[in-house]
């Protein structure tokens, strides 16, 4: 029996203790037979450091960690610095492996902390404005919240429950943070498990934060057929109305701006855009509102003069927002603890007064920790300062860019410290003579982290340059996007749920996390578009699902326009914004509970070997950059889902790296009679990887979605897409070690079978048993019959 | 060596920048003896005076008689040129996995490489992969030809001009 606290809500009393009015009360601990009974308990709810380790180091044997420092010396405490390059260790004794699996293990901690922290403060905001709602998803989804059933071993059924999953959450991640310290853990295995569990508590605080306010809210609960919403810079009317640029991941201010709005029906004067991920939530309640990009369009938005309040919340969020918003007199609002910006605290102060000192000028920013008394101050305020600030920009006009660009010596320092090493010399060395064509063509590639004026002597700024190239870009820019829609329904599993582990339908791919490409921002579009037309389904979420939509075909159709929300072959699925990502992971575990009928409830290594065995999903973080992109890698990665990164992800320093060519590693157990060391296809390759090239990319997502339990057919069709993208993007004719996927003759793709068993017959291949194949030794007896 | 391309790309443990080809050629010449050429997908896009990067580098590649593993998306054109016996196509973080493993037996099973050459990748990719090798190896000298300053590759070029790469690249061929 588990004890459970409750909160009851009495909206009127009448009776022997007199007459109480919006009465509310709770009592510590109740025990309810109900909260038991859903599901038998599995052996690992609640894991703490040492519960799942043996799982991590299974992974971790096929796919060992691969180190890239990005700084080889250490700094963390007053014996350093310490140079850790070539074999020498630090004065406390950690070696390189050591230090980088440390660092990594941080920043996990870091990522899985913002979202659990966001999920949290949701939490108490949501409890205080509606109560302790239910958590329900509608008949179609009865496995709500996967993720936490599968790890924490509870079922929240309403906003309360989740504090106690919440308490797991933020108990392990001080734990792990703890191994950080000088003198802690030694072992790179060691960290690297601990990255694991930080990518589990990640899952649950991420899955916490998007159920809360989907509950609340009352966001799509998983409808295929959600809003198309507006994108891009230049969807915002700053002609007629007044703007608010909002920026971050907590939509709570958000909601209360656009119910204010509504309200007092304001919404043909006030146009509300955001960046990153507030931007999509806020399109998950209000249709009106738009959706302004990725994280790259910060400054290049603000520095346009496009907005006229800029109000952030938290994470990702550009520090030099508040400096930059400054130079264009456009009212500043912070909203979160965790951002507070030295700014004063106006929590408590009269509306009235605060909208008045903001339109004034008194103070240029406020913080206001109230997410309604924020919403407001924004609306009325930018309605205020429009006509004073009449849309004032800070970038130069036509003459004032030649004339910055003719202050250019050619240095190079800017092109050297731009992360991108974009060709920023003769780009402005051309707008000497009013040539801005490259500076514009630059644009799509510029990442927007203006390091490259911090470093020109000379005063020129080549940020400011590149804006005021794409203008004309920046104002046109219009797509269209589907608003997220949240959880996969169990009634799209049971029609997905065979196909995809028999590998009919050839897999899942899901591009996901930020913008930092290494190049243009709208490469990720073919590699979406590839995999739709093959029939695989797509699942996109945060920056990733904005920027896939950045390309137009001939009918000016995006990808949304182009293809269906629903979870099937050939569907296009914006689950949301980055807490809505274990809605993917949650559809691998569903496949396995829902189709498969495994037990989800505290049962982790059942259903992560599951996934990495059947379930053909892989991650594409090609812009990945925040240490949440890494807990989010942790967290599909831990549960067997491999993930293909661009190529800035090397600076994350670790990937997990598989090795074809070690065959003592690609063994199962069948789990038909329990016996070890069958040889099995080395599949998924990889669990975490590298890929310097979108065409590269394409070939090895492909590659990935194969199985070890793929059926003939299903192997066969996965084949038959890995060569033919190979011939496509690589201009190989048969793919190096092919003869490893392939078990018999009916797995050969028929219209290329003579080519492929001529061959195999050079590679001398023999044919193997095609087996139900598990890692774990004590999942290969459980099912014998 | 000079200050490494990307400027913040500093290390207690950096390279040596190679300011002459004849060194350079002399490098390649002498040292190591067994050598592996690693091409990247930028090689297909950059130009120099109108000719493509690998281009350049497929004249090394015959000057040196050296294994060739196209990264990227570089295997059409390289196998195309160069025959397909002499080129492999791999992941540029495949390869560098496999040199940083003192037991892995080569491309061709003749054991593991003393000399790998890098170039046509993309700088801060590059530089990480180089930065495995330079951390956990001590049997391989690397090399990048690109014209960027590589702190952790052995040994690199002095982050030069285009004019100037080209004029390095082709009296390092003829020198070779
Ligand atoms: S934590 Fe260890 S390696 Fe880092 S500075 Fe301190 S003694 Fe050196
Ligand atoms: S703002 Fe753009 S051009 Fe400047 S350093 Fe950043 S990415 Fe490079
Ligand atoms: S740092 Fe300044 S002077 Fe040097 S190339 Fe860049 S813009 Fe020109």
């Amino acid at each position: 029996m588990t004890e459970k606290g409750a909160r009851i809500k009495i909206d009127e009393y009448k009776g022997p203790l007199g007459k109480i009015k919006g009465f509310e009360f709770t009592v510590g601990k109740v025990v309810s037979s109900d909260y038991e009974e859903w599901e038998p308990m599995g052996p690992t709810p609640k894991p703490i450091i040492p519960t799942l380790r043996p799982w991590f180091f299974k992974l971790m044997e096929r796919y060992p960690p691969f180190y890239m420092p990005i700084c080889d010396m250490c700094c963390l405490c007053t014996f350093g610095k310490c140079n850790l390059s070539k074999g020498k260790t630090g004065a406390c004794g950690i070696d390189m492996k050591g230090q980088q699996g440390r660092i990594v293990e941080i920043a996990c901690c870091i990522g899985a902390s913002c979202h659990s922290a966001h999920g949290d403060h949701l939490i108490h905001h949501l409890m205080h404005k509606f109560g302790d709602v239910p958590i329900n998803f509608g008949d179609k989804i009865e496995v709500e919240m996967p993720m936490t059933r599968l790890i924490v071993g509870m079922k929240p059924e309403n906003l309360s429950d989740c504090l106690e999953a919440m308490k797991w959450v933020q108990n392990t991640i001080t734990h792990l943070l703890s191994a950080g310290h000088t003198g802690q853990e030694s072992s790179y295995l060691d960290f690297e498990s601990k990255s694991f569990l930080a990518g589990l508590c990640d899952n649950v605080g991420m899955e916490i934060a998007d159920a809360v306010q989907i509950a609340a809210f009352g966001f799509p609960k998983g409808e295929a057929d959600v809003p198309i919403v507006e994108l891009g810079m230049g969807t915002l009317d700053t002609e007629n109305k007044a703007t608010i640029l909002m920026i971050g991941h907590n939509v709570a201010p958000g909601i209360e701006l656009a119910d204010y709005m509504r309200e007092k029906e304001l919404e043909d004067k006030v146009d509300v855009g955001a960046i990153c991920c507030t931007a999509i939530d806020l399109t998950r309640y209000y249709e009106g509102a738009k959706v302004v990009g990725s994280l790259s369009r910060q400054l290049k938005y603000i520095r346009s003069g496009l907005a006229d309040v800029v109000m952030v919340d938290e994470q990702c969020v550009h520090l030099r927002t508040f400096e930059e918003a400054k130079k264009v007199n456009a009212p500043y609002i912070a909203t979160n603890e965790k951002r507070m910006e030295g700014l004063p605290d106006r929590t408590a102060d009269p509306t009235q007064e605060i909208i008045d000192d903001l339109v004034s000028g008194k103070v240029k920013g406020v913080l206001i920790l109230n997410p309604e008394k924020a919403g407001k101050v924004a609306v009325e305020v930018a309605i205020k300062v429009k006509p004073i600030r009449k849309g004032k920009k800070s970038i130069p006009d036509r003459e004032e860019a030649i004339e910055m660009a003719k202050k250019c010596i050619s240095c190079g320092n800017c092109q050297r410290n731009c992360p991108n090493d974009l060709p920023l010399i003769d780009a402005i060395e051309a707008a000497k003579d009013g040539d801005f064509k490259l500076l514009a063509d630059i644009s799509e590639w510029c990442l927007d982290c203006g390091r490259c004026e911090g470093e020109c002597m000379h005063g020129v700024s080549p940020l400011d340059l590149i804006i005021f190239a794409g203008q004309e870009y920046i104002r046109n820019e219009k797509f269209n996007m589907r608003a997220g829609r949240g959880p996969i329904q169990d009634t799209e599993i049971r029609n997905v749920g065979a196909p995809i582990v028999f590998g009919e339908i050839p897999g899942i791919i899901a591009p996901i996390g930020c913008a930092n490409y290494a190049k243009e921002i709208q490469e990720l579009y073919i590699l979406v578009e590839e995999f739709l037309i093959r029939g695989y389904i797509v699942c996109v979420s945060g920056c990733a699902a904005m920027d896939i939509a950045l390309v137009k075909n001939e009918e000016g159709e995006t990808l949304y326009d182009r293809f269906p929300g629903d979870f099937d072959r050939g569907g296009l699925v914006n689950v949301g914004s980055c807490v809505s990502n274990p809605h993917i992971c949650g559809a691998a575990c569903k496949v396995a509970n829902i189709f498969a009928r495994r037990p989800l409830r505290g049962n982790y290594e059942e259903i992560a070997d599951y996934i990495l065995n059947r379930v053909g999903a892989v991650g594409v973080a090609w812009g990945a950059m925040s240490q949440k992109a890494a807990s989010i890698a942790s967290s599909a990665n831990g549960l067997g889902i491999p993930a293909v990164c661009g190529p800035h992800s090397a600076e994350y320093r670790r990937m997990y790296l598989g090795r074809t060519d070690n065959d003592e590693v690609w063994t199962a157990y069948n789990a038909r009679d329990g016996t070890s060391g069958h040889p099995v296809a080395p599949a998924p390759e990889h669990l975490l990887t590298t890929a310097e090239s979108i065409e590269q990319a394409i070939v090895l997502c492909a590659k990935l979605c194969i199985r070890p339990a793929d059926n003939t057919k299903g192997r066969m069709i996965k084949i038959t897409h890995w060569m033919d993208l190979s011939r496509k993007y690589l201009g190989v004719n048969i793919p190096d070690e092919l003869e490893k996927y392939i078990r018999v003759e009916a797995d050969i793709p028929i219209n290329m079978k003579t080519e492929i068993l001529e061959y195999l017959k050079s590679k001398n291949w023999e044919p193997r048993e095609v087996l139900d194949p598990t890692i774990v030794e004590r999942l290969s007896k459980k099912y014998i019959k | 060596m000079v200050k490494p391309y990307q400027k913040p790309n500093i290390n207690p443990d950096m390279g040596v920048t190679v300011f002459e080809p004849e060194t350079m050629a002399n490098i390649l010449k002498v040292q190591g003896k067994r050598k592996l050429f690693i091409i990247g997908a930028e090689s297909l896009t950059w130009e120099l005076d109108g000719k493509k990067l690998v281009d350049y580098f497929i004249e090394i590649v015959k000057k040196l008689d050296v294994p060739v593993v196209a990264t990227g998306h570089s295997y059409k054109y390289l196998s195309e040129k160069l025959g397909k016996d002499k080129v492999t196509m791999m992941s540029l973080i495949n390869i560098t996995q496999r040199l940083s493993d003192p037991n892995w037996k080569g491309i061709d099973g003749n054991g593991q490489y003393d000399m790998a050459i890098f170039g046509g990748h993309i700088v801060f990719y590059v530089s990480q992969t180089l930065s495995n090798l330079k951390n956990f190896t001590t049997y391989l000298r690397t090399i990048d030809l690109d014209k960027y300053a590589h702190p952790n590759a052995r040994f690199s070029l002095a982050n030069l001009s285009d004019e100037e790469w080209k004029e390095f690249l082709e009296k390092l061929t003829v020198n070779l």
